[in-house]
């Protein structure tokens, strides 16, 4: 979890230099990697919800009976979201921070 | 959607099977009474359970969950609508010197058969108890749904 | 803006469970008060088929995205038209007196119901907290 939000960190910091002038752009920068990781966690926690619904539906009309499934896909899937919204958050704040330094 | 009518049902049946307690406890009490303000012994007595649909209570219409139609109710309670007297013959006992004996020195003793009450003791305590968990189980969930207010 | 359209279907289908779990607890209490009733004839409640008709067989895993909205899983069908259907249960426990409401039956039932109704109640909760944390956390 540390581990992305540096390499997201370094990602910005990268961004933040190259807007100022001091690197060139000339290959593909890590704020590409970080639109991917956004992607992918969005996919995945949309994913994890459509999983969640799928099992709710299975056992409420008596297809399945494994309540317990459900309800820890349906954990899975409120965690997964909280996280990735956290996630955004904190990237959003180191963000404007960094966009603070400029001055 | 209510819980309404569960607890109105199992709270009926409760009622109904006290009754039906109060009558057997009275016919064992009496067991060997033979003297009655009527005149004559004691007769057994037995409760008449009857089916009452609920139907008198317009806003049944939690029955958009059932398929029939809100004439016919699917919500039966149940009520005692009766005591009668149990018509078997009494028990007669040869005691000549008994003050209530007959001209042939026989005395008529209730018709109460207490193994018989005892089995309808147990079956009606057991048929209470049912209706008691229904009753608490009715009100949990009950309970739980409003929870859902919560967070 | 509607409220409505913020519950997915399966939001609604619990919703729906509820209260056919609600109406089958009516009939199991009917059962319970009548079980000394001379003549009266157990009663069960049916509903499952119906929803699974609605809801559709569902595979395990995957399902091929093909909707415009690929958020939501979708239903053949109106959930509003689903009944709870009560029918006579076939036993042959008649007694003397014409009763088959079997004790030990109905309280099987009885748990059974309970222990469904307050599965679904939670995930219902669940699904309501999740909804309200994307929109809280979505203002910030």
């Amino acid at each position: 979890m540390k581990k992305a939000m540096i390499s997201q960190l370094q990602s910005m910091q990268h961004l933040a230099a190259v807007a100022a002038g001091k690197t060139t752009d000339g290959k593909k920068t890590a704020t590409d990697d970080f639109l991917v990781l956004l992607q992918q966690s969005l996919a995945e926690v949309n994913n994890i919800q459509q999983q969640a619904d799928r099992q709710v539906n299975m056992v409420q009309s008596g297809q399945s009976k494994d309540i317990l499934g459900a309800v820890v896909t349906l954990e899975k899937a409120d965690l997964s979201f909280q996280l990735l919204l956290q996630v955004r958050n904190k990237a959003v704040k180191a963000y404007e921070e960094i966009m603070r330094m400029q001055l | 959607m209510s819980f309404i009518y569960s607890l109105r049902i199992s709270a009926a049946g409760m009622s109904a099977q006290r009754r039906r307690l109060n009558v057997i406890a009275s016919n064992l009490a009496n067991q060997q009474t033979t003297r009655t303000p009527a005149g004559g012994p004691y007769r057994r007595q037995d409760v008449v359970f009857q089916v009452q649909p609920l139907i008198e209570d317009k806003d049944v219409q939690e029955l958009e969950s059932f398929k029939n139609k809100p004439e016919e109710s699917d919500l039966m309670s149940v009520k005692v609508v009766d005591v009668i007297t149990d018509s078997r013959p009494l028990v007669m006992k040869y005691e000549p010197e008994h003050p209530d004996a007959d001209s042939q020195g026989y005395v008529a003793y209730p018709n109460v058969n207490p193994i018989e009450e005892m089995v309808n003791m147990l079956s009606a305590s057991r048929s209470y108890e049912a209706n008691l968990t229904m009753l608490k189980t009715a009100k949990e969930m009950a309970n739980k749904t409003i929870e859902v207010l919560k967070i | 803006m509607t409220v409505n359209g913020l519950f997915d279907n399966t939001t609604k289908l619990l919703i729906k469970v509820m209260s056919l779990r609600s109406a089958k607890a009516d009939i199991i209490a009917g059962n319970l008060a009548n079980i000394d009733t001379p003549g009266y004839k157990a009663r069960k409640v049916d509903f499952e088929q119906q929803l699974q008709k609605v809801v559709g067989i569902l595979p395990e895993n995957g399902l091929p995205l093909t909707r415009t909205d690929k958020r939501h899983l979708p239903l053949n069908g109106d959930l509003t038209d689903v009944r709870a259907v009560v029918s006579e249960r076939q036993n042959d426990l008649a007694g003397f007196d014409g009763n088959t409401v079997d004790l030990d039956q109905e309280m099987a039932a009885l748990a059974e119901n309970k222990i469904n109704y307050l599965a679904t109640v939670e995930m219902l909760r669940k699904k309501l907290a999740m909804l309200k944390n994307a929109i809280v956390e979505g203002g910030k």
